[in-house]
């Protein structure tokens, strides 16, 4: 079993970062000159790539663990793979890393990029302006990354034209965000994915509206608002039988609310928009609902009202703790440079788009607003 | 802190919190006053003012119980 974190994925995607090599060709294993002597330390690359992709090894991945201790989830190379994408048309494809190596989409981005021996470009952790630099300078094509690294990427006026395809997931994905997609990556076709560490990729949308396909309908329902996926998808979750104890306390680490019999219960809260087919949208994370005196605030309609104003850059919604109304909402924002913020103003103007429960009763300036080490917008109070 | 700074910060914030809903800025707060009667406080505003309180003095002032006037707000933080 080798450990996401471990000197053999850090090699994986070292190799991951190998050019593209137009002046060489394979053959019959072999990397060779244009001159045709074979290039043993390339043959010795692309021989790495073939075993790891071959081999039977599990990955330990942890779930976020934004609901608590987080919980460990076995895959193989084997189901890490099975969505890539490859074949001669992504030969020269340049691929982003915007999720951190050991979560599961940064770990699906560099087996896809290894896969066609693409190159790939460390963008996660990067300054928006560095980041900006690596895209233009790489002629990035492809972008996987969160809706808050989008954000933080769209602060300034650039244009990326060669990004041909865009991949959002992790957080919700507001239609209000299709403008400012469009300005940043003209050329990108964008797909929203839902995924979860436990399954993998499970659902595709073209923006913010998810349909059940027909061969998920028996297996994808919502409860309790929340969206739940049946056991048998999970069947990809290996538990190898040397790790049994760990194992058991993977399952026993679980939450009493994540597991009814059968059914996994995401807690990721969602509207149903029809119900032949089932569409829905995402609203929030349970543990992001605030509870206002009873009624209940989805932190990102907040935030996309907040960031309409032009005052605004960017916004960060949360619950306060009071004992009078258990809960209400304050906000971080980034305020745009050059702009007078006036929170008196935008409160009484927010109030016309918003339930007065709903509107943010304290408003902090902040240089930059906190993100997760997965690449979310970390939405909780300092002193929580 | 004095009473007399206590009831200016209440007064300034109070009088925040009643603009930023387009309610009229008070002129002058007196201990009288009742917060929901007399300053037409709601219970957002109330949880708004409390945490205000909070921040500054340290006290959450409708912890153990529910304070009806600006006396009571007072009394607390003495």
């Amino acid at each position: 079993m080798i450990d996401a974190d471990s000197p053999y994925a850090v090699i994986c995607q070292m190799v991951a970062n190998l050019v593209r090599h137009n002046d060489f060709t394979f053959e019959n294993g072999q990397v060779k000159t244009a001159a045709g002597s074979v290039c043993s330390e390339l043959t010795a690359k692309l021989d790495l790539c073939s075993s790891i992709l071959q081999s039977k090894s599990t990955i330990r991945l942890s779930t976020s663990g934004t609901t608590g201790t987080p919980n460990s989830v076995f895959h193989t190379i084997k189901t890490l793979t099975r969505g890539i994408r490859t074949g001669r048309h992504h030969g020269n494809d340049v691929w982003a890393l915007a999720y951190p190596i050991s979560h599961l989409s940064g770990i699906q981005v560099l087996f896809q990029a290894l896969c066609n021996q693409n190159t790939m470009v460390q963008l996660y952790g990067l300054p928006t302006e560095a980041a900006h630099l690596a895209i233009e300078r790489y002629g990035l094509t492809h972008l996987s990354c969160t809706p808050t690294f989008l954000k933080l990427l769209a602060s300034g006026a650039h244009s990326h034209p060669t990004v041909r395809r865009l991949t959002t997931g992790g957080e919700c994905y507001e239609k209000s965000m299709t403008k400012m997609v469009s300005r940043l990556f003209p050329n990108a076709k964008h797909r929203n994915i839902y995924a979860l560490t436990e399954v993998g990729n499970l659902l595709i949308a073209n923006g913010e509206e998810f349909s059940i396909p027909a061969e998920l309908r028996s297996l994808v329902k919502i409860m309790n608002g929340s969206l739940a996926v049946h056991q048998s998808l999970m069947a990809n979750v290996f538990k190898p039988h040397e790790s049994r104890d760990e194992n058991e306390s993977f399952q026993a680490n679980r939450s009493s609310h994540e597991i009814d019999s059968e059914w996994y219960v995401t807690g990721d809260i969602v509207e149903v928009i029809s119900d032949a087919p089932l569409t829905f949208k995402f609203l929030a994370r349970h543990d992001d609902v605030i509870n206002v005196g009873g009624y209940k605030v989805f932190p990102q309609q907040v935030e996309d009202k907040l960031v309409a104003f032009p005052a605004i850059q960017q916004a960060a919604v949360f619950g306060k703790k009071n004992s009078v109304t258990g809960q209400f909402v304050v906000c971080k924002v980034v305020v745009e440079p050059g702009y007078d913020f006036d929170p008196v103003t935008i409160r009484q103007q927010i109030a016309e788009y918003l339930p007065r429960y709903a509107v943010p009763r304290i408003f902090t300036v902040v240089d930059s607003l906190p993100i997760t080490s997965t690449g979310k917008l970390f939405r909780r109070d300092d002193e929580d | 802190m004095n009473s007399e700074s206590a009831l200016e910060f209440l007064t300034t914030i109070i009088s925040e919190i009643r603009k930023a809903s387009g309610r009229k800025v008070l002129s002058k707060l007196v201990p009288e006053h009742h917060l929901q009667r007399d300053l037409e406080l709601d219970s957002l505003d109330l949880a708004e003012m409390t945490v205000l309180i909070e921040s500054k003095f340290g006290v959450d002032v409708f912890e153990e119980e529910v304070v009806t006037t600006v006396r009571d707000v007072l009394k607390k933080l003495k």
